[in-house]
């Protein structure tokens, strides 16, 4: 969702430079004409480019036939907009079924959302609302074109993000273990050599963590609490400063449940300086650093930035560096498991 | 009424805050979703942005019926959303996508566009206005205007 799919940056280019063709080409034509039309036009004109340029990608002969004829009649709409002819019915038509096609071909699998399917289905949103509402002296068909724009924009446009969200998480690539966290080395056999060194790294962190079950001793150390819900983590900024070293004596971070009877140690967490600074991975697959990517932060918790790149009120999107965890109390997804299992978490909040 | 008058701005101002509004829910849904594994204040934060996208839409409809708070308070709202985006993009790994950009960039900059121009179709008395009298009576744009 947050990747732009090979090909697909090139169509955007395209999509910009019909849109300023558009704009240049077609200045006499709409100068006296509403706001609305000009942009609805305009936007329709760089929908039109951005599918002329997706023609003759790996999508299949299907779809580069399609992705050919909808450029060709995308583009047509600015300049019939302004022909006399009747156009408005077949250019509203034409966009909502380029949206509706292009969410079928999501939850069909036949395409993965990105950034630029995303982009190009919003402006044919707003393309489809800027054309169909009535403005002008005599607007034909208010009564019918009100409600089809209050029922058209806010439904597409939540449902287009529903469906990437949804598509997202459903079927994630390979190096997403879940939307938001990005794993250096997902797949693979771990060698002897690398078993042996989790096992080392999971005995040694245990057992230098312990003393941190007092979190007097781990604000002592220097350990500052990042948030208040869940699997809180405490951070030391030193530790972080000096580097992603995969020290089991001295972890970046510890992470604390908040239990009837104060906080549960339950693991560590060594982690890298910057967005895309892995530290060393001894043991392969089985100790992966993972990165989160547009997670929306605030003081209440955090979850994950909306396909819109919007978070809630108060929060902020970050993504920060990479991470590697290491669970010293049993997790149904492993000792190295990006996350502390919900189930384990709530048993130790009652507990 | 004349040509010149059917510039549509507020019109278009109104479809495109739909969309926004539209995006501010989806946000919402993020919210309250995170709040179910074991983080309930993340409901409250939903729902104050459930409450933002409701706003926003009522002040595209309050532009509608030419109400002259609506554009000055949408004029500080979108400077608030632009300056905040720019601001969030400032973080260290915050690079933003093409959606990024026309959602925190291109959608705010062309509304302030679109409200920053001092038009009288944003006044109750243009030609276009709404009656004087009370109750719900439907925009301005929903009518044919008066003959002459």
């Amino acid at each position: 969702m947050w990747q732009t799919a090979p090909g697909h940056g090139e169509a955007l280019v395209v999509g910009i430079l019909a849109l300023a063709c558009w704009l240049l080409l077609g200045r006499r034509l709409y100068r006296a004409s509403p706001v609305s039309l000009r942009l609805g036009t305009a936007l329709a004109a760089f929908s039109g480019g951005a599918h002329l340029g997706l023609v003759g990608g790996s999508h299949g002969a299907v779809t580069n036939l399609l992705f050919f004829v909808d450029g060709v009649a995308l583009l047509a709409i600015a300049p019939l907009a302004f022909s006399g002819l009747a156009w408005r019915l077949p250019a509203a038509l034409l966009l909502a079924g380029t949206v509706l096609a292009y969410l079928v071909y999501l939850l069909a699998g036949w395409e993965a959302p990105d950034q630029v399917g995303l982009t190009t289905k919003l402006v044919e949103i707003a393309a489809l609302g800027l054309l169909l509402i009535p403005v002008g002296p005599r607007p034909r068909l208010p009564w019918v074109r009100w409600p089809a724009v209050l029922l058209a924009v806010p439904m597409l446009t939540v449902g287009s993000g529903l469906v990437t969200w949804g598509v997202t998480l459903a079927r994630p690539d390979a190096t997403h273990q879940h939307l938001g966290a990005t794993v250096k080395a997902a797949a693979g056999t771990p060698t002897p050599e690398e078993k042996a060194y989790a096992d080392w790294l999971l005995t040694q962190t245990r057992a230098a963590i312990a003393p941190y079950r007092d979190t007097r001793l781990a604000f002592a150390a220097g350990y500052r609490p990042q948030s208040s819900a869940g699997a809180v983590h405490w951070i030391n900024d030193a530790l972080v400063k000096a580097g992603p070293a995969l020290d089991p004596n001295h972890p970046q971070g510890l992470v604390y449940v908040t239990g009837r009877h104060g906080p549960v140690l339950v693991g560590a967490m060594f982690q890298g300086r910057k967005v895309g600074d892995f530290g060393p991975d001894p043991g392969g697959p089985l100790t992966a650093w993972h990165e989160h990517e547009h997670i929306c932060f605030s003081p209440a918790g955090f979850d994950l930035e909306s396909p819109y790149a919007g978070c809630p009120m108060g929060s902020v999107s970050v993504s920060v560096p990479p991470m590697l965890h290491v669970w010293i109390v049993p997790n149904p997804g492993g000792p190295f498991a990006i996350d502390l299992d919900q189930r384990v978490i709530r048993a130790i909040q009652r507990a | 009424m004349p040509e010149a008058r059917s510039t549509g701005r507020a019109e278009t101002v109104f479809v495109l805050l739909l969309i926004q509004g539209a995006a501010w829910g989806l946000a919402a849904i993020s919210g309250f979703v995170a709040a179910l594994p074991g983080q309930p204040a993340m409901a409250l934060l939903g729902l104050f942005t459930l409450l933002l996208a409701a706003v926003t839409v009522w002040l595209g409809v309050a532009l509608l019926y030419r109400v002259r708070a609506a554009r000055r308070l949408l004029i500080g709202m979108e400077w608030t959303c632009l300056a905040g985006t720019l601001l969030v993009w400032l973080l260290p790994g915050n690079a933003p996508g093409p959606v990024a950009l026309l959602m925190g960039l291109g959608l705010p900059a062309t509304l302030l566009w679109l409200l920053h121009v001092r038009s009288a179709e944003w006044t109750r008395t243009s030609s276009w206005s709404a009656p004087a009298s009370p109750g719900w009576s439907p925009p301005p744009s929903w009518r044919p205007p008066a003959a002459g």
